[in-house]
């Protein structure tokens, strides 16, 4: 009887770490992730930016001038990033763009 | 000389028993992992989903917009969105809960979900290869065929704990 109640605390800790780490590691690959916003910087080119303000904005092309991303976790942090990778980003539903057009100048 | 021959004798002898020990704990350690490789499997289904699962609640917003642009199954994604990471969620609290029979019983709706994943997972891979899969966390990072061989890999997983399970249960009731 004591052996079993032992084992049973035993499984039960076991898990329970499990459960625990599974959660723990949901935060840690959370880590390295892209948060903000994707720039428009002209000729396809895509740059990251923590914020972005509208003003600067300057509407020389149909495009959309930023997107927010809704997924951090989903987006690579990387130096800049091409229209391709924006379209498949977006189809994806990890970024929305902003209703104003153009390219960013900052 | 003859002292030479005879240390030589011992040493083999000594080497020999060394090497029966070892393949004999090697065996033994061996038998124990094949015994609870079950249970192992029992608790990566639970960590597998558990973390899944989370992370899709996380996102569940951006999990929901993803399934409303997969055909077929867009209507149902607000359904599907709050569904599955609840169900990954409970499974894998009954799973890591420590009773044998509600580990059975929660393991098999692991595997069918598993087997529901690789149908999915087939059919975008083969008409939506572009597509990416929301499946939560660092999983999604892996390409279609990687991920199938994941998934299959778990689910050939999930079938021998289930067999070995009940094996054992047959063995414990005829005994």
């Amino acid at each position: 009887m004591r052996t079993q109640i032992k084992n049973l605390v035993k499984s039960a800790l076991f898990g329970v770490a499990v459960l625990g780490g599974g959660l723990a590691a949901n935060a840690w690959t959370g880590e390295k992730q892209a948060d903000g916003h994707l720039v428009n910087k002209g000729d396809g080119l895509f740059e990251l930016r923590s914020s972005v303000n509208p003003m600067d904005c300057q509407p020389t092309e149909p495009t959309p001038c930023n997107y927010q991303i809704l997924s951090p976790e989903n987006i690579p942090t990387q130096e800049s990033y091409t229209a391709a990778e924006l379209e498949s980003f977006e189809s994806n539903g990890w970024i929305s763009p902003s209703s104003s057009n153009g390219v960013y100048q900052n | 000389m003859q002292k030479l021959i005879g240390r030589t004798r011992i040493g083999t002898a000594i080497d020999a028993i060394a090497q029966t020990k070892a393949a004999h704990w090697l065996s033994k350690k061996l038998l124990w992992l094949y015994k609870g490789l079950p249970e192992l499997i029992v608790y990566g289904y639970a960590f597998l989903y558990i973390y899944t699962g989370y992370n899709k609640l996380r996102h569940v917003q951006v999990f929901i917009d993803g399934n409303s642009k997969i055909p077929l199954v867009g209507q149902y994604a607000e359904l599907i969105g709050w569904g599955i990471p609840s169900l990954e969620i409970l499974l894998a609290v009954l799973l890591a809960l420590p009773f044998v029979r509600v580990k059975k019983i929660a393991l098999w709706p692991s595997v069918v979900l598993m087997g529901i994943f690789i149908l999915y997972l087939t059919t975008m891979s083969i008409f939506f290869p572009d597509r990416l899969c929301h499946c939560g966390g660092v999983i999604e990072s892996m390409d279609w065929t990687t991920h199938l061989i994941f998934n299959l890999l778990w689910l050939g997983a999930g079938v021998f704990a289930i067999r070995k399970l009940s094996k054992n249960e047959l063995t414990e009731a005829r005994l």
